[in-house]
């Protein structure tokens, strides 16, 4: 998964810290960091300029010619491709000495004839988003001369990438956020809260008709807005998207994966128009049903469907349907924010074979309690960015009737901290407390034990057990603190037994008086040799699932390999 | 005794030791009546006559055997020498040299030091039933370990290992709760194969429990096994890792054995090497096993011995290792 730390700023303060200090830190105490890539290193000397004059190449009939006020005292000449290039505009002008990100050096160069000191480059071409449309086109008002780092924020940043194996039991993880909780205790710096007070702004407004039928589906929310015809996905949403991997697809498809990279809980926009009664539930097996991917899949008994009406409109924590997608037409829209059980989406997304970014996460075992800062996000970027944009109804959540309340308690005494880690506590009661609260914990601490409250994110197949809460303090201690000790159990050597004596007594007379070889081969019979040989040979058990269909006799004969081994050999 | 091992001594030929095992040895000798005369003690006595009466036995068959062999060598060199038909001075035909494979000097190393510090070492089975590979190791039905894909499934619902983890319970509950133990294995994964992924590859686990077993000794056996194995000091770093079957759980990184964590192509320049992973038992793992969390508490590593294979000895194909490659499998020095 990759983390943009130019993202994580939003959460919590890490001036004075680096990508790699966070990078080292997160490996030690939290999971496996894979690489760190810098992004846009080397752009400060592209600046801001403005086309004074544009006139046609002689030789060309695309190229421009250009003179470009770069805020020097003699303006820039400049040969320029773009069809959007023109006097008056505003443009983004790596200048002489500039090495792109894709390692070009721009140097003065004479193209057809023509001298050009520089380049007016597009968002792609600085690495900044995929989109390409001709070159950059600033506000009228942007300050000539300036860097074009100090205008586009997020265009130097680094990312960071984990491996995502290491974050099989943190649910919690998968988004900015819980990566700055992390990091807030690591570096002992502030968290920012997330305000979900305006959700229940629209408290008031009519409902949706929300159900839950099958009780796999945890929670289930659903939000309805209109008024986004012609929104358009701003930039600094394109640009953090981009340097995740993910292109855009318009401000609805864009606002949904921000929200879930952000929070980590997948969100999902419907059409308004094509949804009505929502339910969440199974259909019957063997319905076919189309993904706005265009696969095709089959229902299982087992497998969740979010309905309309009954009938399936999204393949519930996988992927959404194409009969109830975004188009460029929509302009009234439903966003879901849901929890499915984790095993159920696990089971579907295998059968179905698609692993999308929103079945990663819900196999994780989410916590439902995610939904209220996911919709608080939307609501707050919709604010910012479509101030137009119309709130349709209350944010509509309804829970699985068996959905337990994740509050747990456990209590972890002083002695099994210390026998369990082998590190002596006492005097450490500051340090304990001070990380446990930061990731959540409420801790109580006295003389003889450590009490703590779950958070909610943590609880839901995380942290069950006293050595859960022991493994809270002891990597926050940092392993590398621990002194090795010598374990208190009498070593004395043990004798090998008596079968394990005469095998390797039988091995070396082979090998050694016998000139014998030992070789290694594949326990299951190669039919294709014994064919060839012309040899049954006995076989007492059987592979239900070969890698090679024909070889599923598990061998009870060393004859056939033995023989092959020979041939092999001769 | 002195008596036995006087009459052993002045014993000259093949016939006389004959009648010497009859005497002493065989079904109806003397020293096999003895065995069955203890059953007639009292019970509290049994035990003790039963150890020294195993002693003697084992001494006198011990010294029977050595003198067996003796004798036989020295009748094979008289007919050497007496025999017209054998020119001892004609050289023997050249015979190539044997040899064993490199998992296997591998393993009788890892063996050797861990038995010297107190460890067992278990050898088991290569199929195991569902519940010891899964289960018993706190991988629930629903976990993506258990998917049907890498595991190999046998049509009488039992499997082929998938891991050493799988001798976790069965040991625990035949030599726990107090155990130290180390169980090399061969394990099966159901994948396609390449340079670095074979259908089987061998791992060491080990495990050591008892009342107050902690992550700081954990660290210091490591080490220890470590630095005896690569022969030179290891220094060893945890790092968090997640594996089901204990709880917290490690990445076990060990300096570089190679260029002594100064950095080189083996270790990718960092000065370190992933050996293994390892973290204190689950407490789920130690209830199945019938062993009290609240008394006891221990851990689990393991390390790939494959993996080890392949750098101690420069192997950069893992499927040579199950190629029956003579020339490759002879080049291999312990
Ligand atoms: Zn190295």
């Amino acid at each position: 998964m990759k983390i943009s730390v130019d993202w994580l700023r939003e959460y919590v303060d890490l001036k004075d810290i680096t990508a790699q200090q966070i990078a080292d830190k997160l490996t030690q105490i939290t999971c496996e960091v894979e690489e760190v890539v810098s992004l846009g290193r080397g752009l400060e000397s592209v600046v801001v300029g403005k086309i004074l004059t544009c006139d046609a190449h002689p030789q060309s009939d695309h190229l421009h010619l250009l003179t470009v006020d770069v805020g020097k005292k003699e303006p820039l000449h400049i040969v320029c491709g773009a069809p959007n290039a023109r006097a008056g505009i505003v443009v983004a002008v790596a200048t002489v000495g500039t090495v792109m990100p894709d390692g070009m050096e721009i140097v003065p160069a004479k193209i057809r004839g023509c001298e050009s000191f520089g380049m007016c480059c597009s968002y792609a071409e600085l690495g900044y988003k995929a989109e390409d449309e001709g070159i950059i086109e600033l506000p009228l008002d942007t300050k000539i001369g300036l860097s074009i780092t100090e205008v586009l924020p997020g265009l130097q940043d680094e990312i960071i990438d984990i491996d995502n194996k290491s974050l099989t039991n943190r649910p919690d993880l998968w988004g900015h956020y819980g990566i700055a909780r992390e990091l807030a205790v690591i570096f002992d710096r502030p968290l920012k809260p997330i305000d979900t007070a305006l959700v229940h702004e629209y408290d008031k407004l009519p409902a949706l008709n929300v159900k839950i039928e099958d009780n796999h589906c945890l929670s289930y929310g659903a939000i309805k807005m209109g008024n986004f015809g012609g929104v358009v996905s701003p930039d600094v949403m394109q640009n953090r998207l981009y340097k995740l991997g993910h292109n855009s697809h318009g401000f609805l498809v864009d606002l949904t994966n921000y929200v879930m990279f952000a929070f980590g809980n997948p969100l999902h926009a419907f059409d308004a128009q094509k949804v009505d009664k929502i339910s969440v539930g199974t259909v019957k097996a063997g319905t076919e049903f189309t993904t706005l991917k265009d696969n095709v899949v089959t229902a299982t008994k087992d497998m969740l469907f979010i309905k309309s009406n009954g009938q399936p409109i999204a393949l519930a924590g996988v992927m959404g349907g194409k009969n109830s997608e975004i188009t460029t037409e929509t302009t009234d829209t439903v966003f879901e924010v849901a929890t499915f059980d984790a095993s159920n989406i696990r089971r579907t997304s295998v059968a179905v074979g698609i692993r999308s970014d929103a079945s990663m996460r819900y196999e994780k075992a989410l916590d439902p309690e995610l939904n209220w800062l996911a919709v608080a996000e939307v609501l707050r970027l919709v604010r910012k960015y479509a101030p137009q944009v119309e709130v349709k109804s209350a944010f509509t959540r309804v829970v699985a009737d068996n959905l337990p309340v994740m509050t747990r308690e456990i209590v972890v005494t002083k002695k099994m901290l210390n026998s369990f880690t082998g590190v002596d506590f006492s005097g450490l009661d500051d340090m304990v407390e001070r990380k446990l609260t930061g990731l959540g914990f409420q801790p109580k601490i006295d003389a003889e034990k450590i009490v703590v409250t779950v958070p909610s994110w943590r609880a839901w197949k995380d942290v069950t057990t006293p050595a859960d809460v022991v493994e809270e303090i002891i990597r926050n201690y940092g392993y590398q603190n621990i002194q090795p000790v010598a374990p208190l159990v009498e070593i004395a050597p043990v004798p090998f037994t008596a079968v394990a004596k005469a095998k390797d007594t039988l091995k070396d007379l082979l090998a050694w008086k016998y000139a014998f070889s030992e070789v290694h081969t594949n326990i299951w019979y190669d039919t294709k040799t014994l064919k060839h040989l012309n040899l049954t040979a006995p076989s007492y058990a059987t592979v239900a699932n070969p890698f090679n269909k024909d070889d599923n006799q598990i061998r009870s004969s060393m004859l056939p390999s033995m023989l092959t081994v020979a041939s092999l050999n001769k | 005794m002195n008596d036995i091992e006087k009459e052993l001594e002045q014993i000259q030929t093949e016939a006389e030791m004959a009648e010497f095992h009859k005497n002493y040895l065989s079904k109806t000798g003397k020293l096999t009546m003895m065995m069955a005369g203890l059953k007639d003690l009292p019970a509290s006595e049994r035990a003790e006559a039963g150890k020294r009466y195993n002693e003697l036995k084992r001494a006198i068959e011990s010294q029977f055997f050595k003198k067996q062999a003796s004798l036989r060598a020295k009748a094979v060199n008289e007919k050497l020498k007496n025999d017209p038909l054998i020119d001892i001075t004609i050289p023997a035909i050249k015979k190539t040299q044997g040899s064993l494979h490199p998992i296997t000097h591998l393993t009788r190393r890892v063996a050797e030091i861990c038995s010297s510090m107190g460890f067992l070492v278990v050898d088991g089975n290569e199929v195991v039933t569902e519940f010891e590979n899964f289960d018993a190791v706190n991988i629930p039905a629903d976990h993506p370990a258990r998917d049907m894909q890498d595991t190999f499934w046998l049509t009488n619902g039992k499997l082929l290992k998938t891991q050493t983890s799988a001798l976790q319970h069965e040991i625990l509950k035949k030599h726990g709760p107090v155990v130290s133990a180390i169980f090399p294995g061969r394990c099966y994964r159901n994948e396609a194969t390449d340079a670095s992924h074979e259908f089987s590859f061998f791992q060491c686990e080990g495990m050591m429990v008892g009342e107050n077993i902690s992550i700081a000794n954990l660290i210091y056996v490591m080490k220890t096994i470590l630095s005896q194995i690569f022969g030179r000091e290891i220094e060893v770093r945890l790092r968090p890792g997640f594996f089901p079957f204990v709880e917290p759980g490690f990445e076990l990184d060990g300096s570089c054995p190679f260029c002594g964590g100064k950095g080189c192509s083996v270790c990718k320049h960092s000065g370190w090497i992933e050996l293994g992973g390892c973290g204190m038992i689950h407490e789920n793992v130690l209830k199945m096993a019938d062993v009290n969390p609240e008394q006891y508490q221990g851990f689990a590593f393991g390390f790939g011995l494959t993996r080890l294979a392949m750098m101690q000895y420069a192997i950069n194909d893992v499927r040579l290792l199950n190629s029956g490659n003579l020339e490759f499998l002879r080049g291999i020095k312990r």
